[in-house]
């Protein structure tokens, strides 16, 4: 499962969006990857003290042999600042790995091809309006939600989503990714509840540094 | 390896009867479905001291299990095969 995808995710819908951020509180999703393969995918706030905010989420396949990973990534607020967000932590693990992992700084920043994570870095609401196609009202598994749709387009990607405020904290109802180039990049992403009450898995007080049975996990370099 | 995969089919199955029983869904005040966790973590909701002295994982879940595995092993069986294949054509 591509850590990429979701860093999109978590960035564009946090830094839209100025919410209160109740620990425990996000959104469950379903994740169709190349029309076959489905993904439980849930994303919830681990944790919300003054300026820091951590975000949790879980993904689960379908396919009975792959293991369920939960990554969880810190963000420090910087209200008023240029950039509203920045991640400055990040943890995975997964149920063939005992304790978390703390991902490298050089492997949440890596450059890929496609849409990545610096193309939803805005800081000015006339940028995000750039990508606005209209407000619709959609219907998903979670209900009938009225959005704002947008769509981002790079390197024979095409990325269509759907944003709702009244979703919070996570506020993403529905997200199309075509690709004519890479397979990998064809998925679809929606709505399927809110959720709340939920406890974290990872501590990271608790985490390690990167094994080599991490970093393949996650087809990193272990420098 | 075969030991860590067995453990982790029989986790997977296990978080899914437990949360099947767990988690009921509503609706909110605006017509769409929440679901409270209650304090329960999304996943494997305990750890793995707990799961290997549960006595509840029936035999019909370990012969699930040990079927899912020889599925697995005959996936990488005929993927090496290939691999060797394509090797040797080399």
């Amino acid at each position: 499962m591509k850590t990429s995808i979701i860093f999109i995710l978590l960035y564009y819908s946090l830094s839209t969006y100025a919410n209160d951020y109740t620990v425990g509180s996000g959104s469950e999703y379903k994740m169709v990857l190349n029309k076959s393969n489905t993904v439980h995918l849930a994303i919830y706030v681990s944790q919300s003290i003054f300026e820091k905010l951590g975000v949790e989420m879980y993904m689960k396949s379908n396919d009975m042999l792959s293991p369920e990973m939960w990554q969880q990534f810190i963000f420090k607020m910087d209200v008023g600042g240029n950039f509203p967000l920045k991640i400055t932590e990040a943890y995975f693990q997964t149920s063939t790995l005992k304790i978390a992992e703390r991902i490298p700084y050089e492997a949440m920043i890596r450059k890929q091809d496609g849409i990545t994570l610096d193309n939803f870095f805005f800081t000015k609401q006339k940028e995000i309006d750039k990508d606005k196609i209209k407000d619709e009202t959609i219907e998903v598994a979670a209900g009938q939600i009225k959005t704002t749709h947008y769509r981002k387009k790079r390197d024979g990607q095409t990325i269509d989503f759907w944003i709702a405020e009244s979703i919070k904290p996570i506020s993403l109802v529905k997200l199309v990714s075509t690709s004519s180039k890479k397979d990998e990049n064809n998925y679809t992403i929606e709505l399927t509840t809110l959720i709340s009450g939920v406890r974290p898995h990872i501590n990271p007080d608790k985490s390690a540094p990167l094994s080599k049975e991490g970093a393949d996990i996650l087809s990193i370099k272990k420098h | 390896m075969k030991k860590i995969l067995f453990a982790f089919i029989l986790l997977t199955i296990f978080n899914n009867k437990i949360h099947a029983k767990d988690e009921e869904q509503n609706k909110n005040n605006n017509g769409l479905k929440t679901k409270d966790y209650s304090g329960k973590e999304i996943g494997n909701p305990t750890d793995s001291n707990a799961i290997s002295n549960d006595q509840s994982v029936d035999q019909k879940t370990i012969d699930e299990a040990m079927k899912q595995l020889k599925i697995y092993q005959e996936r990488r069986q005929q993927e090496q095969k290939i691999i060797e294949e394509i090797n040797n054509e080399d």
